[in-house]
C-alpha cells in the first residue's frame, strides 16, 4: 500500500514539475511576443521618425534651391537682355526712321 | 517500480515537446512580426519620401515658373525701354524737322493724302499754330485734282490748331476732316509703329 502511494506521488510531483514547466515556457512565450510587439513599433516608429527628418531636410533646401533658381534664370536673363540691346542698338536709326517717315506721310 | 518511472518519462518527454512547441511557436510569431514591420516601415519610408519629393518637385516647378515670368517681364520691359527711347528720339527728330526746309514738302504730302480721302471740291488746311508753311496752293490743288480726279479748291484756314506738325484736310464746311497732323498720325498708327519699330528692334530670332 506504501509503494503505491509513493508511486502516485512520484507521478504527482512528475505532473506538478510539468505544469510548472509549461507554464514557465509559456511565460516566456509571453515575453518573445511582447518583445516582438515592442521592437515591430519601435521599428515602424523609427522609419517614420527618420522619414519625416529627411523629409523636413529636403523642405528646408528649399530655399536654397530657389535661390539658385533664381539666380540660374536671371543670369541667363541678363545675358538674354544684354545680347538683345547690343543688336538693337545697332537698328535705332533705323527704328526712328520708320516712325519718322509714317508720321511725315514719307511712306 | 519501473512502470512508474516510464510514466514519468513519458510525462517528462511530453512536457518537453510541448514546452519546445510554445517556445517555437513564440519564435515564429517574433520573426514573422518583425518582418511585417519592417515590410510596413518601407511602405511608411517610401509613402513619406514620395509626398516629400512630389512637394518638393511641385515646388521647384513653381519656383522655375515664378521666375521664368519674372524673367519674361524684365525682358519685356527693357524691350519697352528701348521702345521708347526710339519713339522719343523719333519724336524729337519730327520737331525739329518743322524749322527744316523739307517741312513744306511734307506738309504738301499730309495735305494731299487728307483731300485724297475726302475727294470734295473746297478744301480748307488747318496748320499747327505759329507754323507758317509755303504750299503753293495753285499746286497743291493740281496735284490733288489729278489724284482724286475731283477739281479741288485748297485754301489756308484761319483757324490753328495745337499740334507739333502736319495738317488737318478738312472741307470747308467742316463736316468732313482728316487729321494728318504728327500727333494725331502718331496715334492712329500706333499699333503699325509699335509693330514695325519692334521688328526692326528684335528681330523674330531675339524676340522668341
Amino acid at each position: 500500500m506504501c509503494a503505491a502511494h509513493e508511486e502516485i506521488d512520484q507521478i504527482h510531483e512528475a505532473e506538478e514539475a510539468a505544469n510548472k514547466q509549461l507554464k514557465e515556457a509559456e511565460a516566456h512565450a509571453k515575453e518573445i511576443r511582447e518583445s516582438a510587439e515592442k521592437e515591430a513599433k519601435e521599428i515602424t516608429e523609427n522609419a517614420e521618425k527618420e522619414a519625416k527628418m529627411a523629409a523636413q531636410r529636403s523642405r528646408d533646401g528649399l530655399q536654397a534651391r530657389r535661390l539658385e533658381i533664381e539666380q540660374e534664370v536671371q543670369k541667363e536673363t541678363e545675358k538674354k537682355i544684354s545680347g538683345i540691346e547690343d543688336s538693337a542698338r545697332g537698328q535705332v536709326k533705323k527704328a526712328v526712321d520708320i516712325v519718322y517717315k509714317l508720321v511725315t506721310g514719307e511712306e | 517500480m519501473e512502470g512508474v518511472t516510464n510514466i514519468i518519462k513519458i510525462i517528462n518527454s511530453k512536457t518537453k515537446n510541448e514546452c519546445d512547441r510554445i517556445i517555437a511557436e513564440a519564435k515564429e510569431f517574433k520573426k514573422q512580426r518583425l518582418e511585417k514591420a519592417r515590410k510596413r516601415a518601407k511602405t511608411i519610408t517610401e509613402e513619406i519620401a514620395g509626398r516629400a519629393e512630389r512637394e518638393t518637385d511641385a515646388e521647384v516647378a513653381k519656383y522655375h515658373a515664378s521666375a521664368k515670368l519674372q524673367a519674361k517681364y524684365r525682358l519685356l520691359e527693357r524691350k519697352e525701354a528701348i521702345m521708347n527711347e526710339v519713339f522719343e528720339a523719333a519724336w524729337d527728330n519730327l520737331q525739329k524737322s518743322v524749322l527744316e526746309k523739307k517741312y513744306d514738302k511734307t506738309v504738301f504730302n499730309l495735305a494731299i493724302d487728307g483731300a485724297a480721302s475726302l475727294q470734295e471740291p473746297d478744301i480748307e488746311l488747318v496748320l499747327p499754330v505759329g507754323q507758317k508753311v509755303s504750299l503753293g496752293l495753285d499746286e497743291l490743288a493740281k496735284t490733288i485734282s489729278k489724284e482724286t480726279g475731283v477739281k479741288t479748291n485748297v485754301s489756308i484756314s484761319k483757324d490753328t490748331i495745337r499740334a507739333t506738325g502736319g495738317v488737318i484736310v478738312r472741307t470747308k464746311d467742316g463736316t468732313k476732316l482728316v487729321d494728318n497732323t504728327y500727333d494725331a498720325r502718331k496715334e492712329r498708327f500706333d499699333d503699325l509703329l509699335r509693330d514695325r519699330v519692334a521688328s526692326a528692334l528684335f528681330p523674330k530670332k531675339e524676340s522668341e
